[in-house]
């Protein structure tokens, strides 16, 4: 049953495993569990790991970015109510709509979905926590901390103001010399870093930390939307992250990746923009349409209809919106073939999208439909987002996208997705899970109002905006002069969004009502069939008393049988071993329950890497180079501080977990959650990676024909360096061997420390030998993929030092081997990166030279 | 409930995986063949090497997202239950993705292929 | 309160030009079938909710292959081939041409030189034949700027460090305003220019008259 027995590199298992704790009464139970999983009280919350808790603030701190650029929107409706309106200029205007986009897109949208993925995922799962709860309160803190510098700067009078997508040149330091730019580029890859510490943890959650027997094709549906979405947030990120780290680069060290007159070109910022910036419309709209794939089901009182072709539908719509990011650039003069691949994979979008709202209708045809509130929300959502929809084929479409393209039309039509697609859903979400969360039902009284007030307000405010925007207004403008005809159209739609902000305003007052007034019930309120409502409501910290045994598909269970079950402690771990907090992990395909995770104690090391984090974040902006590398060093040393409770200095084998089933500590098993981490990790580093050689060869081939001066390349370096990251890979898979047979690892280690030291070593004097990195594009994304091998071999020798720490403390051991295979994985992916990093640099200089003898160039300068 | 290779699931997203691959190289070999004047080339008839070029990875695209469609096609009596889950999804999905491939990359048949 | 869109001078929908033309014709026809294929979801809604039995026995199937894939797939797939064969005559149109107006955005005014009559240079106004097709070639001089003249169609970005294209035509003489759509700081909102499309017969004269400007 466990993985350990069909892992052939594992020892066979101590033969006498330990007894199970003893069998509690549901109350007492309940306090040990409490102790063992509560945070503590007073300034104690802030060292708060736990899901419930961090899942809240999220969904809080989310709420409250939502109403600053609920404001900025009100704000820039003021402004644009009448032609010619003296209530700011266009300084000040510029910050509001850069602001409004970008707080709304980073710090509303994906934290709050965030927020629900961490609070409720585990509890659909019927798991006691995510994969990881301290990554989850750091990610947490970069959140708030990158979200106040942003919002810091605005009040300073210096936020961004080149729009959210902050094309360059506008935004580089010719154009914006002010650390305006810097703040968006800085602060939102800040906040990034929640984001990826999210998707790892949501794909290691929903693939690992499951209740046995949930095997995949039991997943409550919610599941499959959110596993898909957090791979592409891994695939989506990297794309913006580097373009963020390669226009910082340009302000501040003056590379020229973007300059079309040293070889760089602005378009490179587009691609990598939209790249991610495509993908991120869908990673907001999936986790809704999840939980829309949740409400429909209740509230039909029948289960989701087409599972399976909702999940092929969810799979095409994750990889089609890969596919279609130059839709947001058709008039820059790309080749009509090229827009056609864009266009046709734009529209075909729309076809998996259809597949799920008519599974949704399905759904209600199958079942006994009954009305509440938050179908009354899922109404307004269908309207809007069908519109949204529809106007977004229309814009798929080239010759039309020609007309509207950068005019209020595509503010009306991102505005009819991102709202119907997200906010509105949201809102049907807050009405169904919000007793979970408080443990009252949900009252009508004000709901319904509230939502007649926001529907009506948004469809006046935008759908009137497509007009606005055929009658030519460009978006992003100021003022507009009264000549152009635009006055009665934005006057009504300021109006319109003026209604929507005070049904805001009622659907605020309700929550505060529901939460002071709303009835007391025992559980499961809904009559809904998932697993989530088999807690107790609210939810203690430890969320499951036991964990269930899942016989069927998890939207069909009863919660009410299941849960007064787990409270008497029926099901696996319903017992308290020595305070530990315990959950299980599975394996991925078939749910059988394979490892005991054991999770970290409340702690405030993940504030206090997040506070250095943002130490370096303020540093770089306000230029301290030098405080930003201590900062560094800082953040890395506190990240250490992290692994001393990871783990155990002895082998424990096999322990009880209830059932009359055993199975091993997660570091005795072959690949525990954070062996899987670590590969995502990788394969979102691999992502940037990709996208910056994908950067050399776009630059080389497509970007502006400017001649660039020529790089030398010691072959006799680069091989060097090559072979010495590939050796320290063996070394590092060897030392991994030589532990699992019983034998000591240490000197194999050593060389795998040594090893890529001796890469950078050679790769450094090559980085030196380059040149003057700002005369040419070429030479800074020569230099910048230099700059990643070394960190990454930098990294490969700290995790061949941290293995022989490891070592030296005890914690390593024939099975308990983790340590080594994190490092092994790290190891060889510097080694792959290195053999691909090299291998790119010779064909650019290669390509360098072929190029310029090529007649007829298209696209270059007059 | 046998364990089986974690990689079973990256079955699900092949058909989409090709999709993408031949969406990245049909992009990338457009672009390079603008760049390097291909579409001025003529090889017969009006035929450029540049279209010539394309169509040829249009046609492998589809031949490789079809092939494998049937590869993964419904088989009798599936063996096991998460088997009975994985393969039919799998299936479905490199269905799909052999007609968005065809949708997506027609085009390379007709429209100009550089400006 | 819709027509508003359909007049004044920055309209799309007031085309005068057969590019703006076409795509006001797809414009509307899109409309229509938006409008036709949201109405068909709402019934759909009230069908599923208040009578299911109208949709015969197990429905679910029949709804997700019908509404969600045959339906929406031939609806795209005609789309397609109608934007594909106009976007052909609009954006494979705009090819090298010796005798192209050279625009040259910058902040925050547009510049227009016109090749054919020596040296002439005018800013702040397009001069174009009416009834002829016009070949642009756009470049910037600062920042990402878009050159858009709505009720003529279509619009192309200026980029620095590249060469874009585009061909229009305005059927009739007239004026006609243009825009700057791409967001370029902080004057973007006042980068308006003005287009005179003359009669052919007097366009000589127009710009030799620009020429003699230009060269005082």
């Amino acid at each position: 049953m466990t993985e350990r027995m069909t892992d052939p590199d594992a020892p066979p298992a101590t033969p006498t495993p330990p007894s199970e704790p003893p069998r509690l009464s549901p109350i007492r139970l309940h306090k040990a569990l409490s102790a063992a999983w509560g945070t503590p009280p007073g300034l104690g919350r802030l060292s708060a790991v736990n899901h419930t808790v961090l899942g809240k603030r999220f969904i809080i701190a989310a709420f409250v970015f939502f109403a600053i650029g609920g404001a900025l929107a009100m704000l820039i409706r003021v402004q644009l109510a009448t032609s010619e309106t003296a209530f700011v200029g266009p300084d000040v205007y510029n910050q509001f709509f850069t602001m409004h986009g970008s707080v709304m897109m980073f710090l509303f949208a994906i934290p709050m979905f965030e927020g629900f993925a961490i609070y409720l995922l585990p509890k659909m799962l019927g798991a006691r926590d995510m994969a990881f709860p301290r990554l989850t309160a750091y990610g947490f803190w970069c959140y708030v901390f990158g979200g106040a510098i942003l919002v810091a700067a605005l009040v300073a009078g210096v936020a961004p103001n080149g729009g959210w997508f902050m094309y360059t040149p506008l935004t580089s330091s010719t154009y914006t010399p002010g650390i305006n730019s810097d703040v968006w580029l800085l602060g939102v890859t800040f906040v990034e870093i929640s984001a990826l510490t999210a998707a790892i943890e949501i794909t290691v959650s929903v693939l690992k930390l499951r209740a046995p027997g949930m095997s995949i094709d039991r997943m409550p549906i919610m599941a499959w939307y959110l596993l898909i979405t957090a791979f592409m947030m891994l695939f989506g990120f990297p794309p913006l992250i580097l373009g963020s780290i390669l226009l910082e680069l340009e302000r501040a060290a003056d590379l020229p990746f973007f300059d079309p007159l040293r070889g760089g070109d602005p378009l490179l910022w587009q691609h990598l923009f939209w790249l991610f910036g495509h993908p991120e419309v869908y990673i907001i709209f999936l986790p809704a349409a999840g939980a829309v794939s949740m409400m429909i089901p209740t509230f039909a009182r029948h289960e989701l209809v087409g599972y399976r072709t909702v999940v092929v539908a969810v799979m095409a719509v994750a990889f089609l919106s890969f596919g279609l990011w130059v839709h947001h650039m058709f008039t820059v003069g790309i080749p009509h073939l090229a827009l056609a691949f864009f266009s046709a994979a734009s529209g075909l979008v729309a076809i998996p999208t259809a597949v799920q709202i008519f599974a949704w209708l399905g759904t209600i045809a199958a079942g006994r439909p009954r009305y509440d509130v938050p179908m009354l929300y899922l109404g307004g959502f269908l309207a809007v987002f069908v519109i949204g929809g529809l106007t977004g084929v229309m814009l798929a479409m080239v010759p039309f996208n020609f007309q509207a393209h950068d005019t209020h039309f595509v503010v009306a039509h991102l505005h009819y997705v991102l709202v119907g697609g997200f906010v509105f859903p949201m809102l049907a979400a807050t009405y169904y899970w919000l007793p979970h969360i408080t443990g009252r039902a949900c009252e009508r009284r004000l709901a319904v109002p509230a939502f007649w007030l926001i529907f009506v307000g948004f469809n006046l405010t935008f759908f009137l905006m497509h007009l606005t925007g055929l009658a030519g207004m460009p978006r992003r403008v100021w003022t507009y002069p009264e000549s152009a005809g635009w006055d009665g159209l934005n006057l009504l739609s300021s109006v319109g969004g003026f209604l929507t902000a005070m049904g805001f305003a009622l659907f605020v007052m309700d929550i505060v009502v529901q939460l002071r007034f709303g009835r007391r019930f025992r559980r499961n309120p809904w009559q809904a069939r998932t697993l989530e409502w088999a807690t107790p409501t609210p939810p203690p910290a430890y969320a499951f008393a036991a964990l269930p045994r899942i016989a069927d598909r998890a939207d069909r269970l009863d919660p009410g049988a299941i849960g007064v079950a787990l409270a008497r402690g029926e099901g696996y771990l319903g017992f308290d071993r020595d305070g530990r907090m315990e959950t299980l992990a599975v394996e991925m395909a078939s749910g059988a329950p394979q490892q005991v995770v054991v999770l970290p104690k409340p702690t405030y090391l993940p504030l206090a890497t997040g506070l250095a984090t943002g130490a370096v974040v303020l540093a770089l902006l306000f230029k301290l180079y030098l405080v930003a590398l201590l900062g560094l060093a800082a953040t890395l040393a506190l990240f250490l501080a992290w692994t001393p409770s990871c783990g155990a200095r002895a082998d424990s084998g096999p322990l009880p977990i209830g059932m009359g089933e055993t199975a091993p500590p997660h570091w005795e098993a072959a690949r525990p959650p954070s062996w899987w981490a670590m590969v995502f990790t990788l394969a979102a580093d691999a992502t940037l990676f990709g996208s910056l050689l994908f950067g050399g060869v776009f630059l080389a081939v497509v970007g502006p024909a400017v001649p660039a001066p020529p790089i030398v390349l010691p072959p006799a370096l680069l091989i060097g360096a090559g072979a010495a990251l590939v050796a320290g890979a063996a070394a590092a898979a060897f030392a991994v061997r030589r532990l699992v047979a019983g034998r000591s690892p240490a000197a194999a280690l050593l060389a795998a420390l040594v090893l890529p030291l001796a890469a950078v070593a050679l790769l450094l004097p090559v980085i030196g030998g380059l040149g003057d990195p700002t005369l040419h594009a070429s030479r800074a994304v020569t230099f910048v993929t230099l700059a990643y091998l070394i960190l990454h071999a930098l990294i490969a020798a700290l995790f061949a030092g941290f293995g022989l720490w490891r070592m030296r403390a005890g914690f390593l051991s024939a099975t308990r081997s983790l340590d080594l295979r994190l490092g092994a994985l790290w190891h060889g992916y510097s080694a792959a990166a290195g053999i691909a990093g090299l291998a790119f640099l010779c064909g650019l200089s290669l390509l360098g030279v072929v190029l310029p003898a090529v007649p007829g160039v298209e696209g270059g300068p007059p | 409930m046998r364990t089986r290779h974690p990689l079973a699931l990256v079955a699900l997203a092949a058909g989409f995986g090709l999709w993408l691959a031949a969406f990245i190289l049909l992009y990338g070999s457009l672009s390079v063949g603008c760049r390097l004047g291909w579409h001025r080339i003529e090889l017969a008839g009006g035929l450029t090497l540049q279209r010539a070029q394309l169509v040829a990875l249009f046609a492998v695209a589809v031949a490789a997202s079809g092939g494998l469609a049937v590869a993964l096609r419904p088989v009798r009596p599936a063996d096991e239950p998460a088997e009975g889950f994985l393969r039919p999804v799998a299936f479905r999905a490199a269905v799909a993705a052999t007609a968005a491939t065809v949708v997506t990359f027609a085009a390379v048949l007709v429209l100009t292929t550089c400006r | 309160m819709a027509l508003a869109a359909c007049g004044g001078p920055y309209s799309a929908l007031a085309p005068a030009g057969p590019v703006a033309a076409n795509v006001a014709l797809l414009w509307w026809i899109m409309a229509a079938g938006a409008t036709i294929i949201f109405l068909a979801v709402f019934v759909a809604l009230a069908i599923v909710w208040r009578r299911p039995a109208l949709l015969g026995a197990a429905p679910e199937r029949r709804l997700i292959l019908w509404g969600g894939l045959a339906l929406p797939g031939a609806i795209l797939l005609l789309l397609l081939a109608a934007a594909f064969v106009l976007g052909e005559r609009l954006v494979a149109a705009a090819r090298e041409d010796e005798g192209a107006i050279e625009v040259i955005g910058r902040r925050w005014e547009w510049s227009f030189r016109y090749p054919g009559a020596a040296g002439a240079v005018s800013t702040g106004t397009l001069h174009i034949p009416a009834g002829e097709d016009v070949a642009f070639r756009v470049i910037s001089e600062d920042v990402i700027h878009a050159f858009w003249i709505p009720r003529l169609g279509g619009k192309i970005d200026a980029i620095p460090g590249h060469v874009t294209r585009i061909r229009l035509r305005a059927d009739a003489p007239g004026v006609y305003g243009g825009v700057c759509a791409e967001f370029c700081g902080t004057d973007h909102a006042a980068m308006f220019f003005r287009v005179e499309a003359h009669p052919p017969e007097r366009y000589a004269d127009v710009l030799a008259g620009l020429a003699r400007e230009t060269g005082q």
